[in-house]
């Protein structure tokens, strides 16, 4: 379903991320971890549309982000790690500006928006403005609007920062879900105890270079996968 | 004083982007070049007028009003415009979190809001007041002790308007803050407090009779200028006949009123500063989660109600793009109520030699300048960019291609700016009962300009993005790409209103300058939108936040 293509960018001479290549298949809930300034982000930004990359390519569902972006983006669904919403709007306006986006029919719209907002206990807020939610506020509308147009692919840069215990319990059972429905998640996170648990395969990037892919149980073996991480980062 | 000026230091270089020579990551554009280019244009412009006005008051001998008058405008232009750029300077940026943990008093955090608010006014203030000090300087016969006292004298003048300014924001964000609706409110008083400003303003030159440009009406002007202003009258004081005592006094005025409005901002900051942080946390309406129906719309109306959105959500935006176009509404009632008025001043006038009937055929192309006036002066889609901050993302990871998102924002501005303009034309067009051909050009005039700047604009944003603005009063008022489509608007105005105006009187006629003019801008618009498609959409995609 994701297919990253000998991708590197570069900011002036330092290359962010330097010639990788994975693939995540249909069906997979995908870790990618690194330390801060690894280059996480700007691999998941390429991936969503948000920077270009200076070489490579990356394939959403066999098409490239580079020549058909909007193809791409339609499918995707983006969660950033500080969700940065439109504050002056209200978070139904918000949700429902981004079904208009996606051109959502109306008759769907009501009814997935109410799932999600019961089940991230957010309904009562609906009506309020943006700029009157915690981080943690915003990160559920967020999630919401990014899972109201049922994308095929959900990526997330840290998607638990800021959630209450509540909401982390939620958003796992829900990618399980997802993946269970023929989606594709691919994550990146700093809690290593999670992405073991929760993800089938897993990605470690260090420096902008891929030192180690594979399936969950490959790259850690008989170890933790903290352990695994630490030991490759010396 | 060592720990104000780190501060100071920090602050200035996350805030002076306008004049950022060196380049950012991920910015390709050629540094602050362009800025300064347009700041020396326009120091050019002050001084061609400096010199005219000299050349007016020299042979009665009181060229020395050239100061006062020169300083009286400048500082005008700097309340009015500080009124509203205040509020969103002192309350509720985004440093403040960062600030007010600091272990520093509160009237240093705001001297330092005072202090780049001054700084920036400086060099703005120096492009209108250095032109005219040069003029004096190299064709009066001056003192010695006029190079210093000017130095002085162009330090301290923007202070005054400043503190003036912020403590009218300060009172207007002090009330506002008690409403619901406080942007509505805010925005509102905003206008009120510049307009009576301005009218306050003009009512000091009440001794103008008329708009000639003789030296008579000049010194007269300069003189209320100097009573009625007491520092610019000690400054023409100073000029002539040097006194210290005097430059003493000047001192001691403006720096009393700075610490003094250091000290009384800093009593009421915290206060207004939490309330501007409160939201309004909207309706307590809970959503019917059986009976939920949502709207749902195209892609481009969903994004330019999201402009909207960001537009009414922004005072500062508000009163940036509005008071041109309210100007102009207010310009096309004078001028449809005191036009005979006017008429016969002008064709009284000796300079003007031209009959009164001539001048009534002239009237379409009257209406025409006006309306450059309003529309080729308001940019708002030059900050649209860089309002989005870091929201920028999310438009980018939409399945819209960039070429809608940015239409959006041009329609946006066209939609703010057309229903005044329009309604302004048809009224002048009935009153003076224009003939068909001159309505629609002025019709057409009023759509093609004001698009052609809003696509001029989006562009230069799109060139000189601020992604991180610590307010939105420095992206809208204080950003390069204002700035340089500000003083661009003042270029294209003076071309545009000089060329209509210009080839009415030739051969050419009336509707021959309005279609000429009008053709023109056809082109130049066409030639913007199809830059902005072949190179704006890959700039809005190359933008990193």
């Amino acid at each position: 379903m994701i297919e990253i293509r000998n991708v590197t960018k570069k900011y002036g001479d330092k290359k962010a991320i330097d010639d990788i290549s994975f693939k995540v298949e249909t069906g997979e809930i995908f870790a990618f971890i690194g330390h801060n300034g690894a280059g996480k982000t700007t691999l998941i930004k390429a991936m969503v549309g948000i920077h270009d990359f200076d070489e490579g390519d990356i394939l959403i569902d066999g098409k490239s982000i580079k020549t058909n972006p909007i193809e791409c983006k339609k499918k995707i669904a983006y969660i950033p790690d500080n969700p940065e919403l439109y504050e002056n709007m209200k978070a139904i306006d918000y949700i429902n500006f981004i079904c208009d986006m996606y051109e959502i029919p109306a008759s769907k719209r009501g009814a997935t928006i109410m799932k999600y907002a019961k089940m991230f206990e957010i309904e009562d807020a609906l009506m309020s403005p943006i700029n009157s939610f915690s981080h943690g506020m915003k990160q559920k509308v967020a999630l919401i609007s990014a899972l109201a147009h049922e994308p095929k692919v959900l990526i997330m840069d840290e998607p638990f920062v800021g959630l209450d215990p509540k909401a982390i319990f939620d958003m796992k059972e829900l990618m399980r879900d997802m993946v269970e429905h023929g989606g594709t998640i691919f994550f990146s996170t700093h809690i290593l105890d999670m992405a073991e648990k929760l993800c089938t395969r897993v990605a470690i990037v260090k420096k902008g270079k891929l030192i180690k892919v594979g399936s969950m149980k490959s790259v850690k073996g008989d170890k933790s996968l903290e352990k695994v991480f630490l030991e490759l980062e010396k | 004083m060592r720990q104000f000026f780190v501060l100071l230091k920090a602050s200035l270089t996350e805030g002076m982007d306008l004049f950022r020579v060196k380049k950012k990551k991920g910015d390709k554009s050629s540094g602050a070049g362009a800025t300064f280019a347009l700041m020396v244009m326009m120091f050019f412009i002050v001084w061609v007028y400096a010199n005219s006005w000299f050349d007016a008051l020299s042979p009665i001998g009181k060229e020395s009003l050239l100061l006062p008058f020169v300083i009286v405008i400048t500082t005008i232009m700097t309340l009015i415009e500080g009124i509203y750029k205040s509020s969103s300077l002192m309350y509720n940026t985004r440093d403040d979190d960062l600030l007010l943990t600091l272990p520093i008093p509160r009237w240093k955090i705001v001297a330092l809001k005072l202090t780049k608010f001054y700084l920036f006014e400086l060099i703005f203030n120096s492009m209108f007041l250095l032109p005219a000090m040069i003029v004096y300087l190299t064709r009066a016969t001056i003192a010695t002790s006029f190079i210093p006292v000017s130095i002085l004298v162009l330090v301290m003048m923007p202070i005054i308007p400043i503190v003036l300014s912020c403590l009218i924001g300060a009172v207007i964000s002090a009330f506002s803050s008690k409403f619901k609706k406080r942007t509505v409110v805010q925005v509102i008083f905003t206008f009120a407090a510049m307009i009576v400003a301005m009218v306050v303003s003009f009512s000091v030159s009440a001794s103008m009779n008329n708009v000639e440009t003789s030296g008579e009406s000049i010194a007269g002007i300069g003189e209320t200028m100097a009573k009625a202003y007491y520092p610019a009258g000690l400054y023409e004081k100073m000029a002539t006949n040097f006194e210290v005592l005097d430059l003493g006094i000047f001192a001691l005025i403006h720096l009393v009123i700075a610490g003094l409005g250091i000290l009384i901002l800093a009593k009421s900051f915290f206060r207004i500063n939490t309330r501007a942080k409160m939201t309004d946390r909207g309706t307590t309406k809970k959503i019917d989660s059986e009976k939920i129906e949502l709207k749902a719309q195209k892609p481009i109306v969903a994004l330019i109600k999201k402009e909207f959105s960001r537009f009414f959500g922004t005072p500062v935006f508000i009163t940036n793009a509005g008071f041109g176009i309210i100007l102009f509404v207010i310009g096309a009632g004078l001028l449809c109520w005191k036009f005979d008025d006017i008429l016969v001043g002008v064709a009284s006038s000796e300079d003007f030699p031209i009959d009164i009937e001539s001048l009534r055929k002239l009237i379409p192309v009257i209406a025409y300048a006006l309306m450059c006036f309003a529309t080729l002066m308001s940019f708002i889609t030059s900050s649209m960019i860089s309002l989005e901050g870091k929201s920028i993302n999310i438009l980018k990871t939409l399945p819209t291609s960039a070429t809608t998102i940015l239409r959006a924002k041009i329609i946006m501005a066209m939609l703010v700016i057309l229903p005044l303009v329009l309604i302004g034309d048809i009224v002048m067009a009935i009153w003076f009962g224009f003939g068909i051909t001159e309505t629609l050009l002025l019709l057409i005039g009023s759509i093609v300009l004001p698009a052609t700047m809003q696509i001029f604009g989006i562009l230069t944003n799109l060139k000189y993005p601020t992604m991180d603005a610590e307010s939105d009063m420095e992206i809208v008022k204080q950003s390069r790409s204002t700035m340089i489509c500000s003083l661009a608007g003042i270029g294209a105005m003076t071309v545009t209103v000089g060329f209509v105006i210009g080839l009415a009187l030739s051969d050419l006629g009336v509707v021959g300058s309005m279609g000429v003019v009008t053709g023109v801008y056809i082109i130049i618009c066409l030639l913007l939108e199809y830059r902005l498609r072949k190179v704006g959409t890959k700039r809005f995609n190359e933008i990193a936040a």
